[in-house]
């Protein structure tokens, strides 16, 4: 009995030694070593008031010289993308999408999301000391840029907007400044997470609960697992972030990545293939759906996982209602989610979705301002996919469908820039009026306009790659192999278990009762041959 | 000896599962109706109106980005949050505490 004791004892005094062991070294990095290799709160450049994000950045610059001629040449600085495939001109300056539209003549809001100060339609792009650094590389969480200011922080206490007696808070500088260190999830997610005006709004596969997620909702990003951030995989090169849903890889069909392997060179590291290679499964029987299916679509059963719903449906033609005090109406589901509001329509909110699944190559097709739609064609795809079974570039992807009813120009059957934001007469939120708001956008945006508003139906496509589910939790064969099953709607090629080719199913049935028959009758002939002898 | 050690095991399996039993996510979304920061600054007692009930719900803050923001007025009275929050033993320990505003 003693000994049980004492073993009792033993197991316990060495899972409270391991503990300890294992918190130390989670709060001190690896006993005592500091991760970075800079303090910047020791540099001298640092320690002063800073009045604007300008000045920071130019103290950022006096060490890393080349850092904003960097920036320059990035998507997320210069808001356009010329797509590899089609040429088209992409980027939330050109593209008009079926959320809040547009960001052209809205930049004062939607340049919170902008790496750079003071955006607007005549914005400099060669500018360094307009680039903001603290955006990517804020460690506090202190760093924000509030809408309405064009992607400027607010240094003093400022009310805004005037008049309203609201004060938004100055944040200072400084501090955020001396910590500045590698990207975080966090400073990502400030954007991603909240793409299109509201936390998982957008993606579907990227809102806040990707912040702290556990194992079930992100097998790579979960704290209590591998921990990554956004940056693990989106690795920088230059600043360049590798992996853009405006052109993004259709299908990899490369090995692992190797360092050094020149083979490797304008690869894109953004990929699970990346680090999964083409034969990741024990099974070899899986391995052979590599060539076919996007590891996405087994490993990612269903997108909005972490409690947190993302739009699935949004009408604008209902927009306009008010309260009886004549307010912008606001209705609210249980959960406290809007479901209308004035300013905005309809709106349709999902979570747990199962999502659609189509061939997909890279090739992002958009509809953009200068071209032309018809009522007839509804709905109008703001953006599709190409893709199918026979071109070799493509694989099976999972997708959020998402579908709205927008304004356009009926006369000149185009797409339209909507001023939406701000407190002039013009702008939808603050007048409700239709024709004056997108008036507005068009002139600003250097577009013809009618004067004539209507509503189109309008389809979006936005590949789900993030909230990847641990392997225990990825599909079961059954749930694409079956009659009705995720992939009925998948041409192209044969899936066992859901297609049924009548020639082919009676010639194997004829083999099955041919052997049948063959083998009962050798039987038969045994037993006759043997009772003859 | 045998059985103290079976009635020890017992007991802690009851226990664990007692408060697992007891430990439920609650999720509301209310108006800031009061924030008392702690004088350390390390924890904060929010007051949220439910919009559901009407009733004032009074959260335990303890996180680092939440008090955070109620230091430096991102937070203020007024704001309606969307939170999250384990009610055991009545302490309404906040899990999650974010505006519900977009743009």
């Amino acid at each position: 009995m003693k000994r049980i004791w004492q073993r009792v004892l033993f197991a316990v005094a060495s899972c409270i030694v391991g503990i300890a062991v294992a918190v130390a070294a989670e709060s001190s990095g690896a006993v005592g070593v500091p991760k970075s290799t800079a303090d910047h709160s020791k540099f001298k450049e640092l320690q002063r008031e800073f009045a604007s994000g300008q000045e920071v950045t130019k103290a950022c610059l006096s060490c890393h010289t080349e850092a904003a001629k960097q920036i320059h040449q990035t998507q997320h600085w210069k808001w356009e993308v010329i797509n590899p495939q089609t040429q088209q001109k992409l980027g939330k300056r050109h593209v008009i999408n079926n959320y809040c539209t547009s960001a052209t003549s809205n930049f004062k809001a939607c340049a919170s999301c902008h790496i750079g100060y003071g955006m607007s339609e005549n914005f400099d792009f060669a500018s360094q000391e307009n680039v903001d650094c603290l955006a990517c590389h804020d460690t506090t969480g202190k760093y924000t840029k509030p809408s309405g200011f064009a992607g400027a922080p607010v240094t003093k206490d400022t009310e805004f907007p005037p008049g309203s007696g609201k004060i938004i808070k100055g944040t200072n500088l400084t501090p955020i400044a001396q910590a500045v260190g590698k990207t975080r999830r966090q400073n990502c997610g400030n954007c991603h997470f909240t793409g299109g005006g509201g936390d998982g709004v957008k993606h579907g596969d990227l809102d806040t609960s990707l912040e702290k997620p556990d194992r079930d909702l992100d097998v790579h990003m979960a704290k209590d697992g591998l921990n990554f951030s956004c940056a693990t995989c989106h690795k920088t090169d230059a600043h360049q972030v590798p992996g853009s849903r405006y052109a993004p890889t259709g299908k990899d069909g490369h090995a692992a990545l190797m360092p050094g392997n020149p083979d490797d060179k304008g690869r894109n590291v953004a990929t699970c293939q990346s680090c999964h290679g083409q034969a990741p499964h024990k099974q070899a029987k899986l391995n052979d759906h590599t060539d076919k299916v996007a590891c996405q679509t087994c490993h990612i059963p269903e997108f909005a996982r972490g409690d947190v719903p993302t739009k699935m449906r949004w009408d604008w033609s209902t927009a306009g209602k008010r309260d009886k005090n004549g307010k912008p109406l606001v209705v609210k589901d249980d959960d406290g989610y809007d479901t209308y509001l004035g300013i905005k329509g309809d709106f349709v909110w999902g979570t747990n979705v199962k999502p659609d699944y189509i061939w997909m190559n890279g090739v992002n097709k958009y509809t953009l301002a200068e071209d032309k739609i018809e009522k007839s064609a509804e709905p109008i795809y703001i953006n599709k996919y190409e893709g199918s079974a026979r071109d070799g570039k493509s694989l099976i992807w999972p997708i959020k469908t998402f579908t709205g009813k927008q304004p356009f120009d009926p006369v000149n059957k185009t797409l339209v820039v909507t001023h939406l934001a701000g407190a002039d007469d013009t702008a939808f939120w603050a007048n409700l009026d239709w024709e004056k708001a997108v008036a507005s956008g068009m002139k600003t945006a250097g577009r013809p306009f009618s004067g004539k508003v209507d509503f189109i139906e309008t389809v979006s496509q936005w590949p789900i790659t993030h909230m990847v589910a641990p392997k225990e939790k990825a599909l079961a064969c059954v749930e694409c192999h079956s009659r009705n099953g995720r992939l009925a709607a998948i041409d192209g090629v044969y899936i066992p278990g859901r297609d049924a080719k009548g020639m082919l199913d009676m010639l194997g049935w004829g083999v099955v009762l041919l052997a049948f028959v063959g083998s009962l009758g050798h039987g038969l002939m045994r037993i006759v041959s043997r009772r003859k002898n | 000896m045998r059985s103290l050690l079976l009635n020890a095991l017992c007991a802690t399996v009851f226990a664990f599962s007692a408060t697992t039993a007891l430990a439920a996510d609650v999720k509301m979304v209310g108006v800031v109706e009061k924030i008392q920061l702690a004088p350390d600054g390390k924890s904060a007692k929010a007051t949220l109106k439910d919009n559901k009930s009407g009733n004032s719900v009074v959260l335990s803050i303890g996180d680092d980005e939440t008090l955070d923001k109620f230091k430096d007025k991102r937070i203020q009275v007024g704001d309606e949050i969307r939170a999250r929050f384990d009610d055991a033993g009545g302490n309404n320990q906040s899990k999650s505490f974010r505006k519900t505003a977009g743009c």
